[in-house]
């Protein structure tokens, strides 16, 4: 015949009203020697033992225990009927299991935060990045029809793609006869800017709006030269005489 | 139970992230609070989780995945929902540290306060779960915070409360204390005998939102 201390789990007998009949070595190590299986449970999981641990749920159940170091782990329990006589196996949830969930759980935590961060700091940048290049092709109002652009840092690409269709929209809604962009502040020019410059310059005239470039350093002629630029547009000097003349 | 917590319930056990954050997107969308959604909609679905165990309708395992994802959501609550809108706003009215005490891992609840004190304005520390008072002593001598929040879920837990009461207030005469959590609803573990206008319990949502309001009429 099988007895209690030959299985290979913590177990015991209990009757109907969960009073214990009988209980392994391992068990009565674990949690004591106790007249009542409700002794053995977690106060705030008393009802759930009186509730599942009867004849009709005959299977198994999740409970926490309490061992008698007073530590409170969770057990499944799986039941067996005979009459008015339940055998129990204990088996405890596996604690690596919980443990290695839980510092998953962490190291996810703080990926997340520190992932997100940087989501949230890209997005800062790119806000700023965007404020930054419009900043860098301002559309200032000379007279109702004539506009200066001050162009500051590299002319690239980026930067006249940014902007295009801002400037051209802003020429087409206000009907620009006339736009004046310096070149004074700008310091590299690439050559995709340039060529995208001299489309957005097209673009421009196609509007019907004269463009004219002032501020050329002497190093950016070569580059205005390449693409063609001089048939587009007309050069000044200076901006100061083009300013007097719009003004007077 | 309200509907949304039913529905809400039911995407944490799923571990349904991103049910559960359009849900919440929905809660902010209609105007709802922080405090509004923390303790209406995402704590009752928690309690739900615990009731649903109770009655023996899901396992362990499925109480770990909803937990898991509820943290998520909330993690992303805070980034998406709560640091955009204090970016700008100057976090002057007080230091406050939160922390579960000693072997308390309950600490979903004590992260939501967490959130919703940076929210009103203060600068927080979360200490998160499992403090020693020794620990919340030392900090606190560091930090120098206005407000000291604990929380306990556990029975066990919440009978280590007073020591820390007592300790805390011995130490520091200037910090308001609050205390939070689970224990709470067990009548015998109240906490009587503290001086009320040292020690605030906080049952509630409602109890949080007047002692933040007491807190700014005070500071007027
Ligand atoms: C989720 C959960 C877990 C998660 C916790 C994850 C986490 N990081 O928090 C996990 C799965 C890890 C877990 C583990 C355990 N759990 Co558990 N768990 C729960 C469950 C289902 C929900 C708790 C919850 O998250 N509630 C939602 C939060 C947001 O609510 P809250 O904490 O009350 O917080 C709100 C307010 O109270 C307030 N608040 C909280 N603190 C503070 C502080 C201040 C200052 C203020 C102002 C406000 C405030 O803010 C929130 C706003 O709404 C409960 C069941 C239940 N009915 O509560 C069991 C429960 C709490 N766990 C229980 C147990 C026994 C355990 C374990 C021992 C099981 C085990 N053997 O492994 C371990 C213990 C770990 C430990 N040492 O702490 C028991 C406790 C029984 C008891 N004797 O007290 C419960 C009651 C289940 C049960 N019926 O048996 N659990």
């Amino acid at each position: 015949m099988i007895t209690l201390d030959t299985m290979p789990l913590p177990a015991f007998k209990m009757s109907q009203d969960l009073i214990i009949l009988e209980a392994s070595e391992d068990a009565r190590q674990l949690f004591g020697h106790s007249a009542s299986f409700l002794d053995w449970v977690d106060r705030e999981s008393r009802g759930k033992a009186q509730k599942f641990m009867t004849k009709q749920y005959d299977e198994k159940v999740e409970l926490n225990l309490v061992t008698t170091d007073g530590i409170i782990s969770s057990y499944i329990l799986h039941i067996k009927w005979d009459g008015e006589e339940g055998t129990v196996l204990m088996q405890q949830q596996d604690q690596m299991m919980m443990k290695l969930m839980q510092s998953v759980n962490e190291h996810r935590r703080r990926l997340e935060e520190s992932d997100m961060e940087l989501i949230l700091k890209k997005n800062e940048l790119e806000v700023s990045l965007t404020r930054i290049q419009e900043l860098s092709t301002a559309v200032i109002h000379l007279t109702p029809h004539v506009v200066l652009i001050p162009m500051f840092g590299d002319l690239n690409i980026e930067l006249i793609l940014a902007n295009k269709d801002r400037i051209l929209k802003q020429l087409y809604d206000e009907q620009i006869d006339e736009m004046i962009i310096d070149l004074q502040s700008v310091g590299k020019i690439t050559e995709d800017g340039v060529e995208e410059f001299s489309l957005l310059l097209k673009n421009c005239s196609l509007l019907g709006a004269t463009c004219t470039i002032t501020g050329i350093k002497p190093e950016h002629v070569p580059q205005l030269h390449q693409k063609d630029i001089a048939g587009k547009v007309m050069f000044i000097n200076s901006l100061k005489d083009t300013l007097t003349r719009i003004v007077s | 139970m309200e509907l949304s917590t039913a529905k809400f319930t039911e995407a944490l056990l799923n571990g349904d992230q991103d049910a559960c954050w359009s849900m919440v997107q929905e809660c902010v969308n209609a105007g709802q609070t922080t405090e509004h959604i923390y303790y209406h909609v995402m704590t009752p679905a928690m309690v739900e989780i615990g009731r649903l165990w109770q009655e023996n309708e899901i396992s362990v395992a499925d109480e770990h995945l909803a937990t898991t994802t509820c943290d998520f959501t909330m993690s992303r609550y805070k980034h998406e929902v709560l640091l955009p809108r204090i970016q700008d706003q100057r976090q002057d009215e007080g230091r406050a540290l939160f922390f579960c005490v000693e072997q308390e891992e309950h600490d979903l609840g004590i992260r939501m306060i967490a959130q919703i004190f940076e929210e009103k304005g203060y600068l927080v520390r979360m200490m998160g779960a499992n403090l020693p008072v020794e620990y919340a002593l030392s900090m606190a001598v560091n930090w120098e915070p206005d407000v000291m929040g604990m929380s306990a879920s556990m029975i066990s837990q919440g009978e280590k409360v007073p020591s820390y009461i007592q300790r805390l207030m011995e130490r520091f005469p200037n910090v308001e204390l609050l205390v939070g959590g689970r224990f709470l609803i067990h009548p015998e573990l109240a906490l009587q005998n503290v001086p009320e206008n040292r020690v605030t319990i906080i049952k509630d949502g409602e109890g949080l939102t007047s002692w933040l309001a007491s807190r700014n009429r005070k500071e007027e």
